[in-house]
């Protein structure tokens, strides 16, 4: 056996495919390691840095044919955007809800969160430490979808509708917007709820609190961990 | 069975892009190589397996196309295109071997050793990868690929580079 992780490995590691044992074990190994953690580092900031870039235009697939909508929708929902730029729905009397359905680039729809950092930006695991101050940009791919509403939930229960926006089929693109973290303690978690028609806010509260199932709609979550300790 | 390569691209464009860079040592080339290994798994894609850890095997068809890129290289010294400069350090070199060392790794492997070969010595050296994962890549016996290993080793014995370990692990 080599005294390292070996550069397969690291990927595995890095992109979850390694199993629970190899990942105990290079987990344990990063701890005390300063090298292959670098390494780590290395991989991690190149995937921070490709990730910004557009899929090349011959691997884009033929769109997925688009789902039928109702004709009245997209006046309506237009309307809706524009005016629910910001939304705050208390969450006081309602269980925790927690979707858990981080879905990864590969399955039909997808999202992932990008922090500015000194280094550069680098794309968020689940779980990942944040800051009051942090500048997140979430990236997402809506599959056949054709809405898709960001919302966030802070560690005091309350859901921030953020947007709803029509999104045609395509790459993962940024969101139009970026957030900035405030200094509310406990955990951020950030939604991307994909639908076939325009979302209402209520609805996508309920959403959330049916565990990301309800109303046929697809929900893609992360959460993070916020650190509000100076 | 058949996959989408764009989704592929998304999400392990990286691992091959970075691999390009380590091992080709020039932006322009590693983009082209990163295209044309994307661009035949497009074209082939109902030819391909899904593999248990695509990670792996995109890093082992990277590996491979790199280092037929390099022999060419070789074979062509009056090609100015054949030659693209150097980066002078290479920001996505994720192996064991600092730059100079992997870049006299690979130059000696493309000098006197055959394909499969090359591959075994540079998984083992720069990759940290024992003889039975690479075997298990190559698809031949952890036995053979420390043979393999031991003959290279032996025809360095008269002066053995710095980055050679003294014992086969």
């Amino acid at each position: 056996m080599t005294p390292h992780i070996s550069t397969p490995a690291l990927h595995r590691y890095r992109l979850g495919e390694s199993s629970p044992a190899e990942r105990e074990a290079i987990r344990a190994h990063l701890d005390a390691c300063p090298r292959c953690s670098e390494r780590l580092r290395l991989q991690e900031a190149g995937r921070a840095a490709f990730v910004l870039e557009p899929v090349p235009e011959f691997l884009r697939a033929p769109p997925p044919a688009r789902r039928r909508h109702l004709p009245w929708a997209a006046p309506f929902a237009a309307a809706l955007a524009a005016v629910l730029v910001v939304v705050l729905f208390p969450l006081a009397g309602r269980g925790p809800t927690d979707p858990a359905t981080l879905r990864t680039k590969g399955e039909i729809t997808a999202m992932e969160v990008v922090a500015e950092r000194d280094s550069g930006p680098v794309v968020l695991a689940p779980g990942a430490r944040v800051v009051p101050g942090d500048r997140l940009q979430i990236r997402f791919d809506p599959g056949p979808y054709p809405w898709a509403a960001f919302v966030g939930r802070d560690g005091s229960g309350s859901i921030e509708v953020f947007r709803i926006l029509p999104v045609e089929p395509g790459p993962l693109r940024s969101a139009p917007f970026a957030l900035e973290l405030d200094d509310t303690p406990g955990d951020e978690q950030i939604f991307v709820v994909f639908s076939d028609t325009p979302p209402d806010p209520e609805w996508l509260v309920g959403v959330l609190d049916d565990g990301g199932s309800a109303g046929g709609a697809v929900v893609t979550s992360i959460r993070l961990r916020k650190d509000t300790r100076r | 069975m058949s996959f989408d390569v764009a989704d592929l691209y998304r999400r392990y464009g990286d691992l091959v892009l970075g691999r390009c860079r380590t091992l080709l040592r020039n932006d322009a080339e590693a983009h082209d190589a990163c295209q044309e290994i994307f661009l035949r798994m497009h074209r082939y894609r109902d030819r391909f397996r899904e593999e248990a850890a695509p990670s792996t095997y995109l890093f082992h068809v990277t590996t491979t196309t790199c280092l037929n890129r390099l022999r060419t290289r070789r074979r062509h010294p009056e090609d100015p295109l054949a030659h693209p400069p150097d980066m002078a350090r290479v920001a996505s070199n994720d192996t064991l071997l600092d730059d100079l060392a992997l870049k006299d790794l690979v130059e000696r492997l493309l000098a006197q050793a055959d394909e499969r070969t090359r591959l075994c010595l540079l998984y083992h050296y720069a990759d940290g990868m024992t003889c039975e994962e690479v075997g298990t890549l190559l698809g031949i016996t952890g036995a053979a690929v420390r043979k393999r290993i031991s003959v290279f080793r032996e025809s360095l014995a008269t002066s053995p580079p710095p980055w050679l370990p003294e014992r086969l692990s």
